[in-house]
């Protein structure tokens, strides 16, 4: 039995499960809640290169502007089926609008303490992974591009379980072991036509407390990569393949006391990739480059609340790698209208000592990017 | 001096019941737990109580437990979570915002008034609400629905 192939299959019968509910709930007495979320986000920057691929002198609707609507039906008391699709930028093009199925999955929850997923979910990297869509949910504008544009994956197809508890003193711990499979494009600079996309294989724990005041994860994952190449250094190959084997390691630490919440996340990628194939026309000569290296990234986030419901905050981030290198600071605010809608506004100022084509279509060393953001966020159910 | 310490003992002691049944008596003289008068539980601790309204516990001693939240801005819902949940609204519809979108769950079935709540739990024999009844006062209860003692 291959796992690639069922999971579409139990994809579209999570979604045909969800949607009859939907259509016949109240007949077939099963409860379903349909909900939504969205951003609309403007960006003006001040630099004639692109920034998180959008951001430039022009300005930009497109940096975490979306759209989205979540179905949750409870089949029985221990089934349940959640189905999220998204209007968003394409993923895999600059231009144009995608209509995107970021949750789909069913859930065995068999009493307080255990819960099985099957089918696509987001991996619980960082403190707000799985829920960066929803720009309502959390206080920054734009959260750190040094770790939350690194990751390259955020979803998979697969199977999770977790198993959650309340001690004796109140916390709340969350334990999760995920492993599952899901094609993942990556971005390349100035590339005309669809990016590529890279088959990823994904293994992962994460563990993670909650106390009155705190929250703290932690969380390791393993990837697989394995993506076809058509050229190197500019020359046209022939059978070239690279296969990659990476680890991410997080830990995420938030701190609340009275009127502040103090925020710090670090990253751990470790690399090894091996590329090899022939290259042509000419004599065939095989190449073979086996790079290895590290990535790390972090990030200090400050937040004041203000007149009790809303905030204001700082931020600090940085990636360092063997290429690579990128501070950022931020300022901003989030207005809450309603414990529902928000409005925020935030300052960046960002550094890219050296380039970093997964953020920026810069190419010139010690470039530095200022943008303002404004956004309107809301969910509604 | 047996005189002097016994009394100092009593004096403590009695600070030490009047603290506790303040703060007992904050939670519980005006917020009432109610549930279907067959439903086998009687008692609920506080902890447990929170803990069903975060979506993270379903049942108490076995029995299931289904929370009913009033509706947003109604006096017994921002009591509810000021005084229990010590919570705000932002605060706790934030955390089923994150819960609901992170593939947790969706947040407790909500009711309009308190005749809805009785109607529903008369019909739902394993759900649980809560009203807030000002100091002094108790609340009329129809037939059919009981008060859970909060411990």
């Amino acid at each position: 039995m291959n796992l690639a192939h069922i999971l579409p299959k139990l994809l579209k019968a999570a979604a045909l499960a969800a949607g009859l509910a939907f259509a016949h709930g109240q007949a077939m007495a099963v409860d379903y809640s349909l909900s939504g979320f969205g951003t609309v986000q403007y960006t003006l920057g001040d630099n004639e290169q692109k920034y998180l691929r959008f951001i430039n002198e022009d300005g930009t609707f497109k940096v975490n502007s979306i759209l989205g609507a979540q179905l949750d039906v409870q089949l029985s008391e221990q089934f349940s089926a959640t189905v999220q699709y998204v209007a968003a930028p394409k993923q895999r093009r600059d231009e144009g609008i995608e209509f995107d199925n970021r949750w789909a999955f069913l859930k065995y929850k068999p009493n307080d303490n255990w819960q099985f997923k099957l089918g696509r979910q987001r991996l619980n990297l960082y403190l707000d992974s799985e829920n960066l869509n929803v720009g309502h949910t959390y206080v920054p504008t734009n959260l750190n591009p040094e770790l939350y544009y690194d990751a390259g994956v955020l979803a998979t197809d697969g199977f999770s379980a977790n198993y959650s508890f309340e001690d004796a003193a109140g916390r709340y711990w969350n334990l999760q072991a995920i492993t599952g499979k899901q094609d993942i494009v990556q971005r390349l600079t100035n590339f005309r036509g669809d990016f590529p996309q890279n088959s990823f294989e994904i293994d992962g724990i994460s563990l993670g407390v909650e106390g009155e005041n705190y929250r703290i994860q932690i969380a390791h994952h393993g990837v697989e990569v394995d993506r076809q190449v058509s050229q190197f250094d500019g020359l046209p190959v022939i059978d070239g393949r690279i296969d990659i084997t990476g680890r991410l390691t997080n830990l995420g630490i938030e701190y609340s006391w009275i009127n502040y919440t103090i925020r710090t996340e670090f990253s751990l990628t470790e690399i090894a990739a091996t590329g090899s194939g022939f290259l042509a026309p000419g004599t065939p000569r095989q190449f073979v480059v086996e790079p290895k290296y590290e990535e790390h990234g972090a990030n200090l986030l400050l937040i004041r609340k203000v007149f009790e419901k809303h905030a204001v905050y700082g931020s600090y981030g940085r990636f360092i790698s063997e290429f690579d290198d990128q501070y950022s600071f931020a300022v901003g605010g989030k207005y809450n209208l309603s414990p529902s809608d928000s409005i925020k506004l935030e300052l960046q100022h960002v550094v890219e000592k050296s380039n970093r084509p997964q953020l920026s279509d810069n190419r010139i060393p010690n470039t530095t990017f200022n943008f303002l953001s404004v956004s309107y966020n809301w969910v509604w159910q | 001096m047996i005189a002097r310490t016994t009394g100092f003992v009593k004096a403590a002691a009695s600070i030490g019941l009047y603290l506790m049944l303040g703060v007992v008596g904050a939670a519980s003289a005006e917020v009432y737990v109610v549930t279907s008068a067959n439903h086998p539980v009687n008692e609920i601790a506080i902890r447990e109580l929170r803990s069903i309204y975060k979506g993270r516990l379903s049942q108490v001693n076995g029995h299931s437990l289904k929370p009913l939240n009033a509706a947003p801005g109604t006096t017994d819902r921002d009591e509810f979570l000021q005084r229990i949940m010590n919570l705000n609204e932002l605060d706790y519809t934030g955390y089923w915002h994150v819960r609901r979108y992170t593939g947790q769950g969706t947040p407790p079935a909500e009711v309009e008034n308190r005749e809805e709540l009785f109607a529903t739990l008369k019909e739902q024999p394993d759900g649980i609400g809560y009203l807030w009844m000002p100091p002094g006062t108790k609340p009329k209860l129809p037939e059919g629905v009981k008060v859970i003692r909060l411990k």
